[in-house]
């Protein structure tokens, strides 16, 4: 099996020298610098993904009629389902309500008292009332087990 | 006694990863939220967890070991390079998965939030690192070149891990490892999920171990070579 692959043991010239080790530092340093200069920049918060209900309230006027990412857990009672899509109203304290008039067939998740991310844009620049394209649910990372026999407390939770 | 180890660890790894599947299917219950999709708690969770600490911390102590020179050699080297091709692997299927879970869950396939974007960039650097491997033949620069970026790529690793504390995203916190120490989990449920854990983290082993070997075997059959050309260069000199 070695002899089948032959080693190419031609004199060859060796590689050009590296250039200096100093610029590669400068280089590495700019990068760092810039890296940290868009972070400290409040970069940062552009990498949360939504707002939730409780922020826009607090401020309005920043969101305005702007296409945005809007959390909030879905009202109890509230849910329609209409021909296009879902009427419903998601809340962040109890006292923050969105109106959203959502368009298409939400996600098979989609219930009251679920966290969901709808996407689209307020009707006007005051209301509370939130046309949506778009709903995403968001699930909690807790698993608990679907047990339908199993024995509820008098109140009607389960442990 | 390592011969056992050797003999055991690939039948290990897929016995456990058959009784994980066994246990995932039918035993565990389905989720009072997700029903039956939450099934793929029991192989999602421990493929990222596996990429990101057991194998890319191998990765990364394995450079580490390497750069230092009081430790450095090729076997280093070749545990890196293992590591790093596997947990390229691990971290495409851990995307793969988590796009599969999320479009019936969430409702889409992928968002750019920032779990999922920058296990994305975790997962570029990974393919970085292998290409950088390529781009050179010499042993000793291509083992320096890639510790380094194999360094600069863990420095990932925990902004993936705190992404979804320190930013709003879609992606859920986690379950097990959280902040204070509530476990979201029971019973079958969280018994089969560390079962998955184990069951790839010997995948892992297995297949880290294998792809060392092959880097072993190739490197003296290199040397094999090499001694076979310089005997028949000397027999034509003779001649």
């Amino acid at each position: 099996m070695s002899d089948s692959t032959p080693l190419e043991l031609t004199p060859q010239s060796p590689a050009p020298v590296r250039a200096s080790r100093r610029r590669t530092y400068i280089v590495l340093g700019i990068l760092v610098a810039a890296v940290g200069a868009l972070l400290a920049q409040g970069m940062l918060s552009s990498l949360n993904y939504y707002k939730t209900v409780d922020e826009v309230f607090a401020d309005r006027a920043s969101v305005g009629t702007r296409e945005v990412r809007l959390e909030g857990v879905v009202q109890k009672g509230s849910v329609q389902r209409t021909s296009t899509g879902a009427n419903f109203v998601i809340t962040g304290v109890e006292s923050n309500q969105v109106r959203v008039n959502a368009i298409g067939e939400p996600p098979q998740l989609f219930r009251p008292d679920i966290p969901v991310i709808v996407v689209g844009s307020f009707t006007n620049a005051t209301g509370n009332t939130f046309r949506a394209s778009q709903i995403m649910v968001k699930h909690s990372a807790e698993y608990k087990a679907k047990y339908p026999d199993r024995v509820k407390a008098p109140d009607g939770s389960v442990r | 006694m390592q011969r056992l180890i050797s003999r055991s660890l690939g039948p290990l790894a897929l016995a456990t990863s058959v009784a994980t599947i066994v246990m995932g299917l039918w035993v565990t219950p389905p989720d009072v939220v997700q029903g039956d999709l939450a099934r793929l708690l029991y192989i999602h969770p421990a493929l990222a967890w596996v990429a990101l600490y057991l194998s890319f911390g191998t990765a990364t102590v394995a450079s580490a070991l390497y750069l230092w020179p009081r430790t450095r050699s090729m076997t280093a080297d070749r545990i890196a390079e293992a590591a790093v091709e596997v947990s390229t692997l691990f971290i495409a299927l851990t995307l793969i998965t988590g796009s599969i879970w999320g479009r019936p869950t969430w409702g889409v396939w992928w968002v750019w939030d920032a779990r999922l974007t920058s296990t994305a960039v975790l997962g570029v650097f990974m393919l970085g690192i292998l290409a950088l491997r390529r781009a050179n033949d010499d042993p000793a620069v291509r083992a320096k070149r890639s510790a380094v970026l194999a360094l600069l790529t863990a420095l990932n690793v925990p902004i993936v891990h705190f992404s979804v504390l320190w930013w709003k995203t879609l992606h859920q916190g986690a379950t097990v490892f959280t902040d204070n120490r509530d476990i979201k989990i029971h019973g079958s449920m969280a018994w089969t999920l560390l079962l998955s854990f184990i069951a790839l983290s010997l995948v892992f082993s297995w297949m880290v171990r294998t792809r060392y070997r092959i880097a072993t075997e190739s490197q003296s059959q290199r040397d094999r070579a090499l001694d076979d050309a310089v005997a028949q260069r000397r027999q034509e000199g003779a001649q």
